[in-house]
């Protein structure tokens, strides 16, 4: 056998170290980072939640171990990179959702989405996405919109009373007095959580902005195009998944592009292609397909933005 | 001129051969076949006329509508096709009509999602649209109701409803 | 080649069930394949379809490869195979008119099916009657069993029936997703990646 190949990676000075961030350690900020978003959906949805938020955490663990081990590798849970796609793919279910679904999109978020490209960092889409796609195509009845509302009460989520031309005050969305997916509905509990992965620098600032500042510039040209609607961008960036999506989903760092601008013009992308499925699609929300989307756009999108050394071509 | 007939012979007698042995075939087929396969098409049809007159038992093509006969064989009701654009493809209907009442609604064919737009096969919420009258337009959500995740598919069936309903709308 | 080259009408069979499968191994004929698994009553009628016509079209081709002008070959076996695929469509329109209207434009797209034309090309126009026969009901065997295995994994799941028949408790939760086209793909990747692993298991017991 050939002497195993060191790995290097060829970047231009200056180097440095990067003061221990780990996989692990990665993974355990962004779990603390959304503790306010957890600790919100237990408080406004009852402990339901915490059952939901338990269950795809440890299915998804356990098919990892499941599927590595049948590689050869049961070690690569350890990392907690499953638990994560568990936690956060629970996150964007309805709150009422029944414990099957949350079952088949664990193991699709971390057998089709993940295992099969070859594990945590080879994999193309985001494992959390691939399940809640895939569930939002399987069982329709518990995914649609009338879904996110528990039988007896009355309501919508925000974004299907946008549809119908209707809104809510702007406090309800920020606070998350409304209804939705287990972790967006508080726009205050994702901008708490994403503030804190910033301030350790577990995450870049670069895509959430992006998100944000685009959704803000297309909510105003709707408003531009539209001046009596009551949906101006404020409801626009409160509303629906946007801001927990922004922190949370788009930010994999396995899944999104490499390079500082390459980033924001990935978040950009993001944010374009959600507003175009709220608007146009046949679905109220449409971050998750545009999130989907831009990874397939990521690869494209890290050629575009290659790093140049200084002093000399690419 | 006798070599070069000999060549094109030789170059292209089996295709001559086989396409001539290929069109005898499928003209007899044809010919066998055919009163076959228009008559299952007619008797999809005529099938559904029990289900869709009250009274009737059996039906007969006239034109291109269909008389609906009761047991005495007295014409009781006629039946329609109509159609419309969903949200998988083209859907197609039968209705059955008493004088300018209609009586029933039948998806010949549908494309739809299945689990949400095939919704609209449901032979209750089918059953709501009875007793619409022609001359006046059945609403989506008051007359009917619609199905929730499948918007554009019960649309589409009430719109192809109103066309037969009132002729001079789908006429424009 | 000489005749004595090419495989026997024995190995001819076999090799069209798993060795050379056309779905598994030479990934031919898909356009059915996603097509019309949606139940395995449409994939067990379009198997039988596609295994008439590549008898048919393999018999013929046999018959009279003796008169090919290898620059007109493609033509011949074109118009064969078209002849037979109208019989069938027609036979299933006259006989079995549902099932013909379920499978739709797919039953007349048997025409451009690419295992046929294949069958055609590799083994009917170099061998005798009764390797190219062989060779038929062997890939149609082989196709029959890869369009049902991918049908009985998504009616099973997507409606919880097989032949219409309901075989998943009555609470079984519908998985929509797997009648529509994606879960045609998913299905069709995981057995042949099933597959794959089982053939590597196989070697790998071989060499050890």
């Amino acid at each position: 056998m050939d002497a195993p190949v060191p790995s290097l990676d060829v970047a231009p000075s200056p180097h440095v170290s990067a003061g221990g961030l780990t996989t692990a350690s990665m993974m355990r900020e962004v779990m603390i980072g959304l503790l306010p978003v957890c600790g919100f959906a237990v408080y406004r949805f009852g402990p339901g939640v915490l059952l939901r938020l338990l269950l795809a955490m440890g299915l998804c663990i356990g098919f990892e171990a499941l599927f590595m081990g049948m590689r050869g590798r049961v070690s690569a849970i350890r990392d907690g990179s499953a638990a994560l796609t568990g936690l956060i793919f629970a996150l964007t279910l309805p709150p009422t959702v029944p414990l099957f679904v949350i079952a088949v999109g664990s193991l699709v978020s971390i057998g089709l989405g993940k295992v099969v490209f070859g594990g945590l960092g080879q994999n193309i889409f985001n494992p959390a996405m691939v399940g809640r796609a895939f569930v939002t195509a399987a069982f329709p009845a518990s995914m649609s919109a009338a879904a996110f509302v528990p039988d007896g009460m009355s309501g919508a989520t925000p974004l299907t009373l946008a549809r119908a031309g209707e809104t809510l005050p702007l406090v309800d969305l920020t606070t998350g007095h409304c209804w939705g997916s287990m972790g967006e509905v508080s726009a205050v509990a994702c901008l708490l959580g994403g503030g804190y992965l910033m301030w350790r620098g577990a995450m870049g600032w670069q895509i959430p902005l992006a998100v944000l500042a685009t959704s803000v510039l297309f909510g105003v040209f709707r408003h531009g195009v539209d001046p009596t609607a009551p949906w101006g961008w404020t409801h626009e960036l409160m509303a629906g998944g946007l801001c927990f999506g922004a922190f949370f989903i788009a930010t994999d760092p396995v899944s999104s592009p490499v390079s500082h601008s390459g980033r924001l013009m990935y978040g950009s992308g993001v944010a374009i292609l959600t507003w175009f499925f709220r608007s146009f699609s046949g679905y109220p929300e449409g971050f998750m397909f545009a999130v989907l989307l831009m990874n397939a756009a990521t690869p494209l999108i890290n050629q575009l933005h290659v790093t140049r050394p200084v002093g000399g071509h690419v | 001129m006798k070599s070069l007939i000999l060549h094109v012979w030789h170059q292209s007698g089996l295709l001559l051969a086989t396409g001539f042995f290929f069109g005898l075939t499928l003209g007899v087929a044809q010919v066998w076949l055919e009163p076959r396969i228009q008559a299952n098409r007619l008797s999809e049809t005529l099938d559904r006329i029990p289900d869709l007159v009250p009274g009737a038992v059996s039906g007969r093509a006239s034109g291109r509508e269909f008389e609906a006969l009761d047991a005495e064989g007295l014409v009781c009701g006629t039946v329609t096709r109509a159609g419309g654009g969903g949200f998988g493809g083209p859907i197609e209907l039968l209705l059955g009509w008493k004088g300018q009442e209609l009586t029933g609604v039948y998806i010949l064919a549908q494309n739809e999602t299945p689990g949400l737009g095939t919704r609209i096969t449901d032979p209750d919420w089918l059953k709501s649209f009875a007793g619409c009258q022609r001359g006046t337009a059945c609403v989506l959500n008051e007359d009917v109701d619609g199905w929730t995740g499948a918007t554009i598919s019960s649309k589409a069936v009430v719109d192809a409803v109103n066309t037969a309903l009132i002729p001079e709308v789908g006429h424009e | 080649m000489s005749e004595s080259s090419l495989p026997t009408p024995g190995e001819r069979f076999v090799n069209g069930v798993l060795p050379e499968n056309p779905v598994f191994r030479q990934l031919l004929g898909l356009c059915p394949v996603l097509a019309v698994t949606a139940t395995l009553a449409s994939a067990l009628t379009m198997s039988f379809a596609v295994a008439v016509v590549l008898l048919g079209a393999n018999v013929v081709v046999s018959l009279i490869r003796g008169w090919l002008r290898p620059h007109l070959r493609i033509v011949v076996f074109t118009l064969t195979i078209a002849g037979f695929v109208t019989l069938v469509d027609k036979t299933m329109a006259a006989f079995l008119y549902p099932m013909s209207k379920e499978l739709g434009p797919y039953l007349p797209l048997i025409i451009v099916n690419c295992i046929i034309i294949c069958r055609c090309e590799v083994c009917a126009s170099k061998q005798g009657v009764g390797a190219a026969a062989a060779d038929a009901l062997g890939q149609s065997l082989g196709f029959t069993l890869a369009l049902c295995a991918i049908a009985s994994v998504r009616e099973l799941l997507g409606a919880g029936t097989l032949l219409g028949f309901q075989v998943m408790p009555a609470a079984w939760p519908e998985w929509v997703v797997m009648i529509l086209p994606p879960g045609a793909f998913f299905t069709f990747g995981l057995l042949m990646a099933l597959l794959s692993v089982i053939q590597l298991h196989r070697e790998h017991r071989r060499v050890v």
